[in-house]
């Protein structure tokens, strides 16, 4: 436990100082020139659907208008029982086209291509429903240009966000494969036709739990696992990939709840094999909002379902577990996944039964309970103090003063409340591994933009 | 019990440490949120009257302290941004320097980075003539970054300074390719060709950026130079060389593409084979037909584009399309029969 808070520690060191060397740089001036030059690398944006008919139009005009000079738009209807496909050829004005599909990645039969005749960069597929990976899959075959970014329907990208997350790309001579952008919970901020215009947190305290988490995991653990090349997840949300090089590795797992990670995992491997070099990325400024769960049911099968994601992925690629041959991902990351992400919940949950426990056994277990809770306060509230405070001191995206005072008081709540609820949540998730059930329950879309 | 202790220590210097970096933060939230509501009633102030005080109609407020300093700065840089392009008048610039002059250069300095790179953004776009030597006197000191040296040989360019020339010369570090284009593309056509006219001086990777830009202004002078590349005994040589003669869209001598059809390297024959979709010639209509065959799809499918571009070339498809023995040529044919050679595909 004090080892792993010691990571923890050591790794806020590094984000931290990493963070601080961007205090302040103009959010416009650096990225304008990318913004209007023909140099710049073209992505296509591929966007699975599965019964998104409330959201999906307003989402692709969003994509539609940012400010980026080539890029295509996919979207892939994955046999929805909806109209989500009708509403969006409906709104786009879409026609079918003849296309030769290059199946270089296997995926579900894809039933008919549409191109839209107002917006010539837009596209839409109509395939069999084989799942998210699946759509992705597809998306890639059909997708031109050698870089693609894997989008989820219902989030919005910021209208200067495709710049920052390439600029890596563009300044590294094409060594880089993928690059992660960070998410941000577009929960209680004002979007308007896909524009973020106020940044305020939200009533909800579910929702403002969740933000602290994204605060946690994405400033410290990716910051300071990206900087050695050792970033292992690019969260579903938002990415941009090197097309070949994902093709080069089979696209997405079907067969996997938690692809995103998985493709990236497999991604590490690829380029340890090859000895090439080149890098996995994570840009921290935030660029992509999504909707995160309001009720406790729906995060409850969230959490659980990462959980099996997590496993699954780790025993696909287990080969590369304290394998020299990976470096330090094989060495550090694995492992850490493995024994603080995937089981520490166990160790935590043995540590509240131990806990609640011992007042009745009395003796050494009282203090060695004591001991417990106060490395569950540290461990909890103490280490999403930090990051809600490394937040503030380098990326200031919420400006108003309550905010912060909330988000401050809430994180220091997490280890009584939150914590614990999410600990059970992703021991559910290991015991449903362990009857082997699989499955994406339900989520239910309120749709974020207006 | 020991144990306790220490972690009961830790935990509560940790929390003490905390809340006393909470407070500062809170304190330096108020301020900086109380910094802004300033700012943003000068930026009011200095939009409504910029104009005016530009064109001499009347004196303007100089800035005296931050607030005013960076409201200024924001307001006048967006002014640039929009007249890009177009010349700035002397009392703009003397307004300018007037203002920022001293603040930048003691910004130029500062030990933060993001400070200096946003500093020499500035200058650029406000094209501070008087900064530029202090900016060269950047790329000497050891901290400077690449970031910022790359921002340096901007403003040089900008303001077509020669040393910019030697520079390149000599400088052994490889900067990302888009900066090359971009640091060219600010050259004005007789700089330019200083560089051009000897362009086997640079180390390569000026080169391929040289030769790009060329296919990008697409005139008909370079073409020379350009096609000298398309000979040469390195690979990527000759593919940039391509890429920029479709750029062009033209070619004295088609002959000397030939050898590139049947190359090694599928890029090269894409490329080759793209040349002709605008540069239309009977001689090598074999070579396309053979392409439709090739290995990769891509090299496939612009060989088709291109083949329906030329004159019979529709007829020369259809009969691929339901006589050819390989099935992916057939299908290539095909699509481009539906498309009528109007769809894009990526350059």
């Amino acid at each position: 436990m004090v080892g792993i808070i010691l990571f923890y520690l050591i790794l806020f060191v590094i984000s931290a100082i990493q963070l601080r060397k961007e205090y302040k740089l103009d959010q416009y001036e650096p990225y304008e020139e990318l913004s209007q030059s023909s140099f710049t690398r073209p992505v296509s944006i591929l966007v699975p659907a599965y019964n998104e008919e409330a959201g999906i139009v307003p989402s692709v005009r969003s994509l539609l208008s940012i400010n980026y000079p080539e890029y295509e738009v996919v979207v892939i209807n994955d046999g929805s029982k909806d109209q989500t496909l009708e509403a969006v050829i409906k709104s786009f004005e879409m026609v079918k086209v003849e296309k030769v599909i290059r199946k270089q990645i296997k995926s579900n039969e894809i039933i008919s291509v549409y191109q839209s005749t107002i917006y010539e960069n837009l596209y839409a597929i109509d395939k069999v429903n084989g799942g998210k990976a699946d759509a992705l899959n597809a998306g890639i075959n059909i997708a031109h240009y050698p870089y693609f970014c894997s989008l989820d329907g219902d989030s919005i990208i910021e209208r200067d966000a495709f710049a920052k997350v390439m600029k890596p790309i563009i300044d590294s001579k094409e060594e880089i494969v993928a690059v992660g952008g960070s998410v941000r919970i577009a929960n209680g901020c004002t979007i308007e036709r896909g524009e973020v215009m106020k940044v305020e947190l939200s009533k909800t305290p579910l929702v403002v739990m969740q933000v602290i988490e994204y605060f946690r995991a994405f400033l410290m653990g990716r910051i300071g696992l990206s900087r050695h090349n050792l970033l292992l997840i690019i969260s579903g949300a938002f990415g941009v990939f090197h097309r070949e090089s994902v093709v080069k590795v089979n696209g997405y797992r079907t067969d996997t709840v938690g692809e995103d990670m998985d493709l990236v995992v497999r991604l590490h491997k690829q380029i340890k094999e090859e000895r090439s070099g080149k890098r996995i990325v994570y840009v921290p400024d935030p660029v992509c909002w999504t909707e995160a769960p309001e009720s406790s049911k729906i995060l409850r099968r969230q959490r659980s379902r990462w959980h099996r994601g997590l496993f699954e992925s780790l025993w696909h690629n287990k080969k590369m577990l304290c394998n020299p041959k990976y470096g330090l991902v094989g060495f550090v990351s694995m492992p850490y996944f493995l024994i603080v992400e995937f089981l520490g919940p166990v160790i935590e949950l043995l540590g509240y039964f131990i806990m609640i426990i011992s007042p009745f056994l009395g003796g050494i277990y009282t203090s060695f309970a004591v001991l417990l809770f106060l490395l569950a306060v540290i461990y909890g509230s103490l280490l999403s103090m930090s990051a809600v405070l490394l937040e503030e001191w380098s990326l200031r995206r919420y400006t108003k003063v309550q905010d912060l005072i909330r988000l401050y008081f809430y994180s220091l709540s997490e280890a009584f409340w939150f914590r614990p609820l999410t600990v059970f949540w992703r021991v559910e998730g290991i015991i449903q591994l362990i009857r082997r059930n699989n499955s994406w329950g339900e989520m239910s879309r309120k749709g974020v933009s207006k | 019990m020991s144990a306790i202790f220490i972690i009961f220590q830790v935990f509560v210097i940790l929390f003490v440490v905390l809340t006393v970096l909470f407070l500062f933060l809170i304190g330096q939230k108020v301020r900086s949120n109380r910094f802004d509501r300033k700012k943003s009633e000068w930026k009011k102030y200095y939009l409504e009257h910029i104009t005016s005080a530009i064109q001499g109609k009347e004196e303007l407020r100089l800035p005296e302290n931050y607030p005013m300093i960076e409201a200024f700065e924001e307001v006048i840089t967006r002014y640039y941004s929009l007249i890009k392009g177009q010349a700035s008048t002397d009392q703009m610039e003397e307004l300018v320097e007037k203002t920022l002059h001293d603040h930048y250069k003691k910004r130029l300095h500062h030990h933060r980075w993001s400070i200096r790179m946003n500093t020499l953004h500035r200058i650029e776009k406000l094209r501070m003539v008087s900064l530029v030597e202090e900016c060269v006197g950047l790329l000497d000191i050891k901290r400077t970054s690449e970031l910022e040296v790359i921002q340096v040989l901007r403003i040089l360019a900008n303001l077509q300074d020669d040393r910019l020339y030697m520079i390149l010369l000599d400088e052994e570090k490889e900067y990302p390719n888009f900066y090359y284009l971009d640091l060219f593309r600010r050259l004005d056509d007789v700089h330019l060709d200083y560089f051009i006219d000897s362009i086997s001086n640079f180390p390569h990777w000026v080169q391929f950026a040289l030769i790009e830009v060329m296919g990008e202004l697409g005139e008909y002078k370079y073409l020379r130079t350009i096609e000298s590349f398309i000979t040469s005994n390195d690979t990527e040589f000759r593919i940039r060389s391509l890429k920029s003669l479709v750029k062009v869209g033209y070619v004295t001598d088609a002959m000397k593409v030939k050898a590139s059809l049947h190359a090694e390297s599928w890029q090269e024959r894409m490329m080759s084979a793209r040349l002709f979709k605008l540069v239309r010639d009977h001689r090598f209509l074999e070579d396309l037909l053979n392409l439709l065959s090739d290995e990769s799809w891509w090299v496939r499918t612009t060989a088709a584009e291109s083949l329906l571009a030329q004159e019979n070339g529709r007829a020369l498809l259809e009969d691929v399309a339901t006589t050819h023995i390989d099935p992916f040529a057939r299908d290539t044919a095909k699509e481009w029969l539906v498309r009528r050679g109007v769809d894009r595909v990526y350059r």
